[in-house]
């Protein structure tokens, strides 16, 4: 064995180091490149310094798709991770049935994302299944009938489209919180009812806690998750929603390429978006995750 | 392959060279097909449904006068698509022969040099060309060479419900000339049925606001835009004065209404709800087959001129087309744009004539004598203009579009919104 | 505490609470699922018209020229445009002496509107035979119910004259209609409700009348609108491809990173950790040029070598591979196995799990995948499912019942193998969670 040369393991690590090269690492270096063009790749290649960049900060489009991203990341986030914890801390006060409802929360999860805002993109019509149900609701209580145009009116398409990801995605950070709430010692909180210690209490002070990090990396992926949505815009508002409300940083990247054929810029955009999830996901790590390693 | 690797900045290391593992390819369709006599030539366009089953029929005649040639009709669904899979083509190097394009397109297109000089490859049609409208002529020149030759082209109109005129003591022959006359019969065509404060019939809905604020502009003697140095001019006085005008007979007068995009506004006057929409000529004959009730189309009003967009495609060679396949394009080109043929295409279409001598010939005569409203497309070609043609406008043409919308929405005053579209278009034209 | 009050706080109590919470959730979550479904079986007509009903409602349809086209009652249409136009001449003359009283407003739109559904109803369920005396006792419910209304008494004289004559001329169009009724066996009138005959009356013998709840048909209808059986033969392609590729660079990348030792180990190692780091969105263009150079846009290649190696499953092999025992691989090498070897007859077989959790993500990564493949295909054949849906959504906008079917079909493999390997998705997620 000592005669094969040291080397021969590279070869193993070769196949898949070739792709990654090629087709991670390299674009990776070459879309900073091409930042520095104005390209339409009809006509030759013209360089142009930083002069993206410059615009980048005086486009009111895509500073607008950064706000649209913020909130949508924020929206779900804050109903997102706070129902689908709601919803595991339920589900981890031993149901019966388990599995069933485990099954059902995870089924949104699990359908092609495409296809199923194909489906959402028909309840937000104007006389879809959403209005249908906002107005049985709401004629209990005795309102009176409307009809929201959801993705055509700038402030409802945002909200819509919070409610879509958030319901596509809740399977997911529920059965993450939830194998975690199970894994927690039962004993902890026994001891914490002989201290006569109420529900919130024992929340706050025991699961919370021992959740953090749980939490943190769910905030984490929820964070890079809505930064590269796509999918949603692209179905429910082809063309970026009212006043272009529901256009986010990605599906503006995509249109200033294959729309506009502004294939430079759009490289710009695409590492404005990089650095701050980048810096994002490090002060996430830094301020919360000093936290979680000392709680955890 | 090889022409294009001047255009990627930076040349890529032999190491992708590894990767050619996998050459499976899907079906492209650059096979060169000069079989024998018959040469085919590649036509993509986007024309579906009805529209597209007359250009197929027309397709098919001239292949059946001209066996030599056969034009390919390939239909990409929508201009959306068209435009990608043209730029997608030139970028793989299969591009077809023909193709419908709008202006914008084809500057980008002229960037790589990607279309055929007509005017080299016919000098002898400059004679033909004094026939078509001027407009169209010059709407097709790019710094004085011919890139292309219009395709079908359109403008809109002003429809009307003759009998909702009646109703509201209108005289239905006598449809609104000026802007002051519109408002108007804005408000007297609009009225709250039910009591319930809310106008149940409407005077007038628009949706493409981009077209229409245009017209409004270029009506009340604004420009969109200096030809000299493509500085965009429609945040001027005479812009904002425009969009003032649509925003008030919206939300201060509430005598018209809008949708942000489709065409509920088509289906609203067919339903008799709304008594006036602009749309384009084209509109008429699907709204000959569903109007239950008598209706006109008009001119559209005038201020201090009178105006109207012209807009549509042309139609383009490219470049990278052999020789002969030039040519047979061209053969096709020609025989679809004589006066007979291009007037069989706008008679079934409700296209504009792109030529003169259409209005002599026998079948459009008729056409004017069974129909009277038949004649105010072609009317209007007398005072048309069209868009501007550089690349980027149709990206400027969305920012404008949105300003609109958010004027409308009351989101933001006409000028200001204006202005922020015009200052959003300058980021990328200098 | 009284004995009511002790036994409601047992009624609603927490437990209960918990499981209408969790129940109401899971509601949510499969509802569109299910009405997803619903909307595949309705007829265009159906989806567009205004009423709504969870269950496709029983459609009419008669043969027209060997093709089917779906009709209505030609008389229940008559009676629903009579009392539709009454209301209107009703609600045009009085309305503004109504305005300021919601009340009388409501009662009078009430029975229009309850009239009308009515009608419907009848005819929709109710053999021709009952219908005559039905709708004669429709008529005179409803003038009924507007002449106690109120409203008569709040008019002025000639105003409730005008609606009280407009009543009984309603009660008489309904009571004529009604005596039109077909007595059973005779054939009845049909209205043809779309397409090229539109608006035409034709008459059926009753049995001709085909009732139809399910359209089926609708599923081959969306799979013909569109070449989708091309779209997941992609798919199917694609995604097989890149997960046996993916998991055999993975495998050997992770065997050689967990198990040898070789110079630039480490560095490499983190350069691969650091490349997660990357967003997909970052490479996307410069991909596309690559790719274009190459000349393999709207090819197999262009989806399929890219993805040919990836970090995630190198990482998560590697962590397996380093947790086993080591005298597997001692007795391998006293038996002469060579390292490859070792890899595929040994450590491979029993590594089935990890192999499997990997190869369900990157399938299904692949699967779901729109962005990429939307880029590098422009031609129908090369596309994948996902881009077909996508394409199709944009092409069909609102054929509603097509692009449900069409969805309910793309949606259903995925689901069938999430029900047949849960256990392994479950625990390759929670695996990663807890990882990270």
């Amino acid at each position: 064995m000592s005669r094969l040369s040291k080397f021969t393991p590279l070869l193993y690590i070769l196949p898949a180091f070739a792709v990654i090269l090629v087709f991670l690492i390299l674009p990776m270096f070459y879309a900073l490149y091409l930042s520095l063009f104005r390209w339409d790749m009809v006509a030759p290649s013209q360089f142009v310094g930083l002069r993206n960049y410059l615009i980048l900060i005086q486009d009111a489009e895509f500073l607008l798709s950064l706000l649209n991203t913020a909130i949508f990341s924020l929206g779900s986030i804050v109903f997102g991770l706070g129902l689908s914890l709601l919803v595991a801390v339920l589900l981890s006060k031993k149901i019966r049935g388990l599995g069933l409802f485990r099954t059902a929360f995870f089924i949104p999860y699990i359908a092609s994302m495409t296809a199923i805002a194909i489906v959402w993109r028909w309840i937000l019509q104007p006389r879809g299944l959403l209005n249908l149900v906002l107005n049985s609701a709401g004629s209990l209580f005795g309102a009176a009938p409307g009809e929201i145009r959801w993705l055509q009116q700038p402030g409802w398409a945002r909200v819509a489209i919070i409610i879509f990801i958030v319901w596509k995605t809740m399977g997911f950070n529920i059965l993450i919180f939830l194998t975690r709430l199970l894994d927690i010692n039962p004993s902890y909180y026994e001891a914490a009812d002989i201290d006569g210690a109420n529900a919130l209490a024992k929340f706050r002070f025991i699961t919370w806690p021992l959740l953090f990090p749980t939490t943190l990396f769910l905030l984490t992926i929820s964070t890079i998750f809505s930064f590269q949505m796509f999918i949603p815009v692209f179905i429910l508002t082809p063309d970026g929603g009212p006043l272009k409300s529901t256009s986010t940083g990605v599906f503006y990247l995509y249109r200033t390429a294959f729309n506009n054929n502004l294939f430079g810029y759009a490289c710009a955009i695409a590492y404005v978006l990089f650095f701050i999830i980048l810096i994002l996901t490090m002060l996430q790590k830094k301020f919360l995750g000093k936290k979680a390693a000392y709680e955890g | 392959m090889k022409q294009f690797s001047r255009h990627y900045p930076g040349k890529l290391v032999a190491l992708v060279s590894l990767l050619l593992i996998l050459p499976i390819s899907g079906c492209s369709e650059g096979t060169d097909e000069e079989t024998g006599e018959t040469i085919t030539v590649r036509f993509w366009h986007a024309m579906g449904g009805p529209l597209g089953e007359v250009l197929n029929e027309l397709i098919d005649e001239f292949n059946d006068s001209h066996p030599e040639i056969f034009v390919k009709s390939e239909s990409m669904g929508s201009y959306e698509a068209l435009k990608q899979k043209i730029l997608a083509s030139i970028v793989a190097g299969n591009q077809p022969d023909l193709a419908q394009a709008y202006e914008a397109w084809i500057s980008t297109l002229l960037g790589g040099d990607a279309l055929v000089d007509l005017g080299e490859l016919d000098p002898g049609f400059a004679g033909e060309l004094k026939d078509f409208f001027p407009v169209l002529v010059e709407n097709s020149l790019y710094g004085g060479r011919l890139m292309s030759l219009p395709f079908n082209k359109s403008v809109p109109v002003l429809y009307y419900n003759k009998d909702l005129f009646r109703r509201a003591g209108l005289d239905p022959e006598r449809p609104p000339r000026t802007w002051k006359e519109f408002s108007d019969y804005c408000r007297a065509l609009t009225r709250d049925l039910t009591g319930d404060g809310k106008p149940n019939q409407w005077g007038f809905k628009f949706t493409d606001h981009a077209t229409y604020f245009e017209c409004l502009l270029v009506q009340n003697g604004g420009e969109i835009y200096d030809p000299a140095d493509g500085e965009m001019l429609f945040a001027s006085e005479e812009g904002t004065e425009a969009l003032r005008y649509l925003v008030d007979l919206v939300r201060k007068d509430r005598i018209a209404d809008f949708y942000l995009s489709g065409y509920q506004h088509q289906v609203d006057f067919a339903a008799g709800e709304t008594a006036m929409i602009v749309a384009s000529c084209v509109s008429r004959t699907f709204m000959q087959r569903q109007l239950k009730f008598d209706w006109g189309i008009a001119p559209l009003p005038a201020r201090k001129r009178r105006a109207s967009l012209v807009y549509g495609t042309n139609i383009v060679i490219f470049a990278r087309s052999s020789k002969r396949r030039r040519e047979a394009a061209w053969e096709f080109i020609k025989w679809f744009t004589n006066p007979e043929n291009s007037t069989r295409w706008a008679l079934r279409t409700g296209y504009v004539p792109i030529r003169r001598s259409s209005l002599d010939l026998e079948m459009m005569r008729e056409e004017f004598a069974g129909r009277p409203d038949s004649r105010v497309p072609v009317e209007e070609m007398e005072w048309a203009f069209f868009e501007p043609r550089m690349a980027r406008w149709l990206q400027i043409r969305e920012y404008l579009g949105d300003a609109i919308k958010a004027a409308l929405l009351g989101k933001s005053p006409p000028g200001e919104a204006l202005k922020k579209a015009v200052r959003q278009g300058e980021l990328w034209l200098r | 505490m009284s004995k009511k009050a002790a036994k409601n706080r047992k009624i609603i109590s927490p437990r209960v609470m918990i499981y209408l919470v969790l129940t109401a959730g899971a509601v949510t979550m499969v509802f569109p699922f299910v009405w997803m479904i619903s909307t595949s079986f309705k007829s265009s007509l159906e989806v567009l018209s205004a009423r709504v009903s969870l269950i496709p409602e029983a459609k009419k349809y008669i043969r027209v020229e060997g093709s089917r086209e779906q009709v209505e009652f030609a008389l229940a249409l008559e009676m629903e445009g009579e009392v539709t136009r009454k209301e209107g001449d009703i609600a045009g003359r009085i309305g503004g002496e109504l305005s300021g009283r919601a009340e009388l407003q409501a009662e009078l739109s009430n029975t229009f509107s309850d009239l009308r559904l009515e009608i419907e109803k009848l005819f929709r369920h109710r053999p021709p035979e009952d219908i005559r005396e039905a709708s004669a006792r429709l008529g005179e419910e409803a003038v009924r119910r507007l002449r106690a209304s109120g409203i008569p008494e709040v008019l002025a004289p000639d105003s409730r004259t005008y609606f009280l004559s407009r009543l009984l001329s309603l009660r008489e169009n309904l009571d004529r209609l009604a005596d039109s009724t077909p007595a059973p066996g005779e054939p009845v009138a049909v209205v043809i409700l779309a397409g090229e005959r539109r608006g035409e009356v034709i008459s059926v013998a009753p049995g001709e009348v085909i009732r139809k709840r399910f359209l089926w048909e609708n599923f081959k209808k969306a799979w013909q609108a569109a070449p989708f059986a091309r779209y997941f033969f992609n798919s199917i392609l694609v995604s097989s491809l890149v997960t046996i590729g993916q998991v055999l660079t993975s495998a050997l990348a992770a065997y050689a990173f967990a198990r040898m030792k070789f110079p630039f180990k480490e560095p490499l190692f983190l350069l691969l950790l650091a490349t997660m780091m990357i967003p997909s969105q970052v490479i996307l263009i410069p991909n596309y040029a690559i790719i274009s150079w190459l000349g393999w846009v709207n090819t197999y290649a262009a989806l399929v070598v890219p993805f040919l190696g990836a970090v995630f499953g190198i990482y998560f092999m590697r962590q397996h591979f380093e947790t086993l025992p080591q005298d597997l691989f001692d007795a391998a090498s006293i038996d002469g196995c060579g390292r490859l070897r070792t890899l595929f007859q040994i450590v491979l077989p029993i590594s089935g799990p990890v192999i499997l959790t990997v190869s369900l993500f990157t399938f299904i990564m692949i699967w779901n995948s729109l962005l990429w493949p939307l880029v590098m295909t422009n031609t129908p054949e090369m596309r994948p499912l996902q881009v077909g849906l996508a394409v199709f959504n944009q092409e069909s906008g609102t054929d509603w019942e097509l692009l449900m079917s069409a969805s309910t079909f793309s949606i259903l493999p995925l689901l069938i193998i999430f029900f047949v390997a849960q256990k392994h998705f479950v625990e390759g997620i929670t695996r990663s969670g807890m990882k990270s």
